[in-house]
Order: structure tokens, then sequence, then C-alpha cells
């Protein structure tokens, strides 16, 4: 069964345990403020509907959202800027910044996998990251979001 | 069951639970998850496995100040604990060895359908339980503690729109702090406790800043929980003490919360 937020087996509540309650919802003290406003527009860029573009594209499922999320919390602490978080065809979700002349796109795949493309100095990078985790977030995302 | 009780049209109310807590079956196992479920189907058609519910038993006393001793236990099956939700996910009979559960949601626009529905509800729920626990030889619970809890969301933009809201919202706020320093709050996390008469409960409001996963608003989650023990292990025992945990959350909730917000829910009595 799909979760409305696809979070449920993710480690972002950090300090809950399990509760009676069925509503889900993201506590504000369990999160950074950074977090909170990247969660708010994650959840809120996730079409309700599959066929949300007319052309038969269906909504971003559990993988996708929990993927997501889980690179937006490996960023939290340094507090990049927020991007702007938008859902593409094909099922996935996509998260962008442009700053000056850098731009950053991460694609989140269906399947939870993760594309990127860096642009930077009129120079382009794409690739997927091989395991996407805190690690590989901190090693190749990070740099390019906080360089001044 | 009272009627003279707080009353409003429009409440932001989202969510009820009714729960009891027992000590764990001896005799069920992971078989008896799948056997219910076949006995709920029809009406829960929906499965799923959840990480079990920590007992949650009040204390009271000097016994609220002892330490708990460290527990060791080695077990041969990992606890679980089994949720079957209905087709319009309205619905939610939550179990697990020590637990039996029914929540409430709100599922589209359906409107709250009343603690005059929900308690009987619980009982045909619950006696069904134990039909299937004596039809499968396991011993029949003794319950230990009932729990009533509604949970309210209060949206941003219904109900506040910042935190210098908070003492339109709740009445034990003031609304004109003497401070000379502190900015405007940037989020809150407020929980009070109330002791209920003899013995019989506690009543736990919490009140926290939240987004809501289903539609991502920010909401100011407004929960009242009492917890129990029941006169007695029958049914009607039971019931008799969801009506007075019920009573305490109803007058709790009425109490707390500002006139201002009695009239944007409509209050009725």
């Amino acid at each position: 069964m799909s979760t409305a937020l696809g979070l449920s087996d993710l480690d972002l509540a950090r300090t809950e345990t399990p509760s009676s309650q069925w509503v889900q919802i993201i506590r504000r003290d369990d999160t950074t403020s950074w977090l909170f406003e990247a969660l708010k527009l994650v959840l809120r860029a996730v079409p309700k509907v599959d066929n949300w573009d007319g052309y038969g594209s269906i909504a971003p499922g559990d993988a996708v959202k929990r993927r997501s999320v889980e690179l937006l919390a490996a960023m939290e602490d340094d507090e990049p800027p927020l991007p702007r978080v938008v859902p593409v065809p094909g099922g996935g979700l996509q998260l962008e910044w442009r700053m000056g002349d850098r731009e950053l796109e991460i694609e989140v795949l269906p399947d939870g996998s993760v594309e990127y493309l860096i642009v930077a100095s009129n120079k382009m990078l794409e690739g997927r990251l091989a395991k996407p985790d805190r690690t590989s977030v901190r090693a190749l995302i990070l740099p390019v979001l906080l360089a001044r | 069951m009272r009627t003279d009780l707080p009353d409003f049209a429009a409440p932001p109310l989202i969510e009820t639970v009714f729960g009891v807590e027992f000590p764990p079956l001896k005799a069920w196992d992971i078989r008896h998850y799948g056997l219910l479920w076949q006995d709920v189907r029809d009406e829960y058609p929906v499965f799923q496995v959840q990480s079990p519910l920590r007992s949650t038993i009040e204390r009271f006393g000097v016994d609220v100040f002892q330490q708990t001793e460290p527990r060791v236990e080695l077990v041969s099956v990992p606890d679980l604990r089994c949720w079957f939700t209905n087709h319009s996910g309205s619905k939610l009979l939550q179990v697990q060895k020590d637990r039996f559960i029914r929540n409430w949601r709100q599922a589209d626009s359906d409107p709250y359908p009343r603690y005059e529905t929900l308690r009987p509800a619980f009982e045909v729920e619950w006696r069904r339980f134990c039909e299937f626990l004596a039809r499968n030889s396991i011993e029949i619970p003794e319950v230990v503690q009932c729990e009533v809890t509604y949970i309210n969301h209060l949206e941003r933009g219904r109900e506040w729109s910042s935190f210098d809201d908070l003492p339109e919202i709740l009445s034990c706020w003031s609304p004109a702090p003497s401070f000379t320093f502190l900015p405007s709050l940037e989020t809150a996390l407020i929980r009070a406790n109330y002791l209920m008469p003899d013995g019989k409960g506690r009543l736990s409001i919490v009140l926290q800043h939240a987004l809501r996963g289903s539609d991502a608003k920010e909401v100011l989650q407004l929960m009242l929980t009492a917890r129990g023990k029941p006169g007695g292990t029958s049914p009607a025992e039971m019931l008799a003490w969801f009506d007075l945990g019920r009573e305490w959350v109803v007058r709790g909730f009425a109490d707390i919360t500002s006139k201002r917000m009695h009239d944007h829910w409509e209050r009725k009595q």
C-alpha cells in the first residue's frame, strides 16, 4: 500500500517512536528549519493523481519521494539554497538550482536512482550517482551548491 | 453517554483513536494476523505490517518518579503490528499481541461521524476480535488500559497565519507577553498533562507544528489523549471508561482553545 508521504520507513523522524496516529505528519521539532521548508517543496511538487500533465505521466511514487527526501536530508547541515522542485514526465521528480552561471539539476527516477546535470562556467557534467547516499551528495552535489 | 458536552458544527478534527492495551496474549503468534484478516477482509481489504507500539501504561503517584529497569528480552519471533484498512482509507484496525486499536480519519470531505457512531463501532470490532480469539483457543484479554485520542489540525492560512496568532488559538497563552528581548516564535511544541480524579487516568495535550503528509499543508496539530484503567474487564466497563475519556478530551479541548476558535468551529453548546 502506498502511503501518503512514502516516508514511513525513512529515518527522518529521528526521535519518533511508533505511534497509534494514522494521519502522517512530519514534526517540525524533528527537522531543521531548512529541511522542513525543503520537504514542503517536495511534497507540494508531487501531483496527487496520474496523468497530471495530460500525457499519461504517473505521479511520483514512494521510491521517488523517499529518495528525494534522503538527498535533501543529506544537505541539511550545510543549508544550501532551497531547490525548485518539479515533477517530470515518467514519474520522477527534479530538483533544480540556478546560481549565477552555475546550474544543477538532479532527477530522481521512478526506481529511486538519481541522475545529475551540472553546468558551470560553460562546462557541462552529467552522470548518475552510483550510490545516491550522503557521501555522494557531500562529495559531488554540495560543492556545486556552496561554491562562492 | 453524555450529551451535554461542548459541541462544534465544524470541528478541526481529522482523526480519532480508540484503543485498549492488555498483557501480551500468550497463545498469539504470527499466523493469527492472517487468520484475523480473513475475518475482517471484506471490510478491511488492505493489510500492512508496522513496527509494534511500545507499552504506554500510565503511572501515578510516586511510581512516576521511579526509574524503569532496563529490560532485556530474548524473543524468537520479532514483534509486529498489523494494520487492516478499509478501501476508502477512513477506518483502520491496529492489532498486536498486547493492543487493539480502531482509528477513524477524515478521508476526502467526509464529516466526522461523531462519538455516538464511533463508540458502538469500536464495541462491534472488539467483540469480533474476542470471538476470533475464543475460536482460536486464545485467552480473552484482560484490558488494563483504555485510550481515547482526538487529533485536530489547525491549518496555517485557515486558523492561523503565524505563531504570533497563538494567543488567538490557545486560551492559556498570554495575548500580551511581557518579553523585552525575545522575538516572535519560530515554532512551538507545547505539552501539558492533567490528572483525572480518583486515579482514573491522565489527559495529555500536545500542540506541535507539523507538515501534513497528504497535502503538504502546515498545521498546528492539537492532540488530546486520555488514558486510564477501566473499572473492570467487561466491555461495558471498557465503554464506560471511553465515555469518561471522551468527556475529558472534549472538555479539555474546549477549555484550552479560545473563544475566537470556538466561533470559527461553530460551537453549538
